[in-house]
């Protein structure tokens, strides 16, 4: 399913279209790192002060201070470790095709997912940029379904270019959808 | 009714609006008048009834609406104006609802409904029935004509020259049985001991139960085996009450069932005190579900519901929108299945079980999950707690065979089934060309055993996520699956 990686990065100015697996756009490893590194700053912050009123708490008690210095640390160095490490990995488990049949969404490291939309179940669809996507020149798109689960299918880390054309592959022409 | 002519709402709204005022200060009006706590209480109360009242007044001078050629138009407000246009081909339904005042001046609620939303669009109280109907009328033919051209089906679902053909009725036995499977019994009691609860007459509990066993023969507290008999005599008459209760509810609630097809759509009519009559256009139906618990099985019936596009706002009853039937027998059921969409026949499902590895897991992941709270208790009861261990796990491996054995599933070239539930057993199944999106899931459980599981969404499939997730299927064949079903529903064009 989500075994083979492709070989070399698709070219970007290839048509989006062309059914083959794409990744998405390298630079969204830096947006991720840099949403993670906000998260951990708060997450310090928050420890910072909680470990603080424990100190003052614990004056007098050199080993549970030690103790819960330490923990804190710790925490503070998993949730570092984390925010570092994990977008590239999980950029290395998504990609995704579209094709006249429709898009295919594969995405998840530890719990996988392999998910089609047909081209005829796509409402309509969102370009979106946070504020640090914009910095990076990505965006993300969201494909509006009537589904339940499906009901807004997100892909990050697309070239803002590449989140456009794919937008455009994807507006149905023939729209005689009642609602 | 002619177009850009704007139409007022039925006279006696005004009444109607006005008792929904009353109502809604009732409750605090008896407890102020009970409790008699305040002197100023009486006239705060009046003086807070006075503007709503204004209000109820004020919305229906205020009401008008109009049957355009494309659209309702419907204008309301006088300080806040609004007017909200809903186009014909966008209307799913016209439900109407009557109470007893309703019945009593031949008037009904009318709501619009259109597939998004879990509102109605607009809720119309009142409107005379010759006024619904010409409305129906209009509306239906409107459609017709402005979605006839692009599919056929839809041009046939003109209301006027439309064969009804009775689908199913309930009987009251019927409703009886359903009455007892559904044990609604504590809905009512709930509702009455909340008011009782409220008004606070009821006198010190203690005192109250001493009162009662007082009274019971040769009962005295204290000894054990007395109080024993007496808690389960009373347990007994509680469940007998409820269970009553419940019948009550049902043939009060459902009293009159009909299941009616015209043309493309389904009608179902039912209530005693209030009635109701609800549309369920047929190709609107996403996902369809028969469920059978174990008083069902006892009885031989089946419940029958149908999910529709836009969400469904449940009933305060209970006996929802989305009822095709609360209790069928087996030809019943297929009867209704058959008019819900074409290709439905259960019988001929032919259903596949899922990979020979699943009871293995299934039992591993049950015992875990049933030893865990066992564990929990033990720290505060001891370790004793803990002889238990085994037969716990023993059930748990017993309930997790049985549910595996219970699980299945079919594809057909136009649908997707699913069986599941060893207790209170549940099938769903989806016409393929109402899948929104279809995906295969793998855990790292499911990859350790070359498993994964196939998840169909579909429109307002519920709060238990997909449509259909069928588990534990062999990776290769759920990877056959998602690209057969991919196929099938790329090339099939979806229609509200």
């Amino acid at each position: 399913m989500t075994d083979h990686h492709p070989a070399a990065p698709v070219d970007p100015l290839a048509p989006v279209d062309d059914g083959r697996l794409r990744s998405l756009d390298p630079r969204v490893v830096e947006v991720e790192r840099l949403g993670g590194g906000l998260g951990v700053g708060c997450l310090t912050l928050g420890v910072g002060g909680g470990t603080l009123l424990a100190m003052v708490q614990l004056l007098g008690q050199p080993l549970a201070m030690a103790a819960v210095g330490v923990g804190a640390l710790a925490l503070v160095g998993a949730a570092a470790w984390g925010a570092w490490a994990w977008p590239p990995l999980a950029f290395r488990h998504q990609w995704y095709r579209l094709d006249e049949r429709g898009l295919e969404v594969r995405r998840g490291v530890l719990w996988r997912r392999v998910l089609f939309v047909p081209r005829s179940r796509i409402q309509h669809t969102d370009v979106n940029q946070g504020p640090i996507e914009r910095h990076y020149g990505l965006a993300h798109l969201v494909i509006h379904t009537a589904g339940t689960v499906s009901a807004a299918v997100r892909l990050e880390g697309l070239d803002q270019d590449t989140a456009v054309r794919i937008r455009d592959r994807l507006v149905r022409v023939d729209d005689d959808d009642a609602v | 009714m002619p177009s850009d002519v704007f139409h007022r709402l039925h006279p006696t709204s005004l009444l109607f609006g006005l008792a929904s005022v009353l109502r809604g200060f009732l409750l605090p009006a008896v407890v102020v008048l009970v409790l008699g706590r305040g002197r100023g209480a009486e006239l705060w109360l009046a003086l807070l009834a006075v503007p709503a009242a204004i209000a109820a007044i004020v919305r229906y001078v205020s009401y008008s609406f109009s049957l355009g050629d494309d659209e309702l138009v419907i204008k309301e407000g006088i300080l806040h104006r609004t007017e909200r246009h809903v186009p014909y081909p966008r209307i799913q339904s016209l439900d109407t609802t009557r109470g007893p005042l309703h019945r009593l001046l031949g008037v009904a609620d009318l709501s619009v409904q259109t597939a998004s939303g879990a509102e109605p669009e607009a809720v119309m109280r009142v409107l005379s029935l010759a006024a619904i109907e010409s409305m129906r009328r209009h509306v239906f033919d409107r459609r017709a004509a402005l979605g006839g051209a692009v599919d056929g089906e839809r041009a046939t679902a003109t209301e006027v020259p439309q064969d009804r053909s009775v689908v199913a009725r309930a009987t009251t036995g019927e409703l009886v049985r359903y009455g007892l499977i559904a044990n609604r019994g504590l809905v009512a009691l709930a509702a009455a001991a909340g008011a009782v609860w409220q008004l606070d007459v009821v006198p010190d509990e203690a005192e109250l139960w001493r009162d009662v066993a007082g009274r019971l023969p040769g009962v005295e507290l204290g000894a054990p085996a007395e109080v024993a008999a007496v808690v389960a005599a009373t347990l007994v008459a509680a469940f007998v009450v409820l269970r009553l209760l419940s019948v009550g509810w049902a043939l009060v609630s459902l009293h009159g069932f009909e299941l009616a097809r015209h043309g493309d759509e389904l009608r179902t009519r039912f209530g005693l005190l209030t009635q109701r009559t609800l549309t369920i256009p047929r190709h609107r139906i996403q996902l369809v579900e028969v469920e059978q618990g174990v008083l069902h099985r006892l009885l031989g019936r089946f419940s029958i519901r149908a999910r529709t596009a836009g969400a469904i706002a449940p009933d305060q009853s209970g006996a929802g929108r989305d009822w095709l039937h609360p209790v069928a027998d087996r030809q019943v059921l297929a009867a209704v299945l058959d008019a819900a969409h074409d290709d439905l026949d259960l019988d001929a499902v032919r259903w596949q079980p899922v990979a020979a590895g699943a009871v293995g897991r299934r039992s591993r992941a049950l015992i875990l999950r049933s030893l865990a709270p066992l564990l929990a208790l033990a720290v505060p009861l001891g370790p004793r707690v803990l002889l238990a261990a085994p037969v716990v796990a023993l059930v748990a491996a017993l309930v997790a065979r049985r549910q595996i054995a219970v699980l299945g599933w079919a594809v057909t070239p136009t649908t997707v089934w699913l069986r599941w539930g060893w207790l209170r057993r549940r099938i769903r199944v989806v016409p393929m060309a109402k899948a929104q999106s279809v995906a295969v899931a793998e855990s790292p459980f499911d990859r350790r055993r070359g498993m994964a599981t196939l998840e169909v969404d579909t429109a307002n499939a519920g709060p238990l996520g997909a449509a259909i997730r069928i588990p534990y299927l062999e990776r290769a064949l759920a990877d056959r699956l998602w690209a057969d079903i991919n196929d099938r529903t790329a090339r099939t064009r979806f229609r509200w």
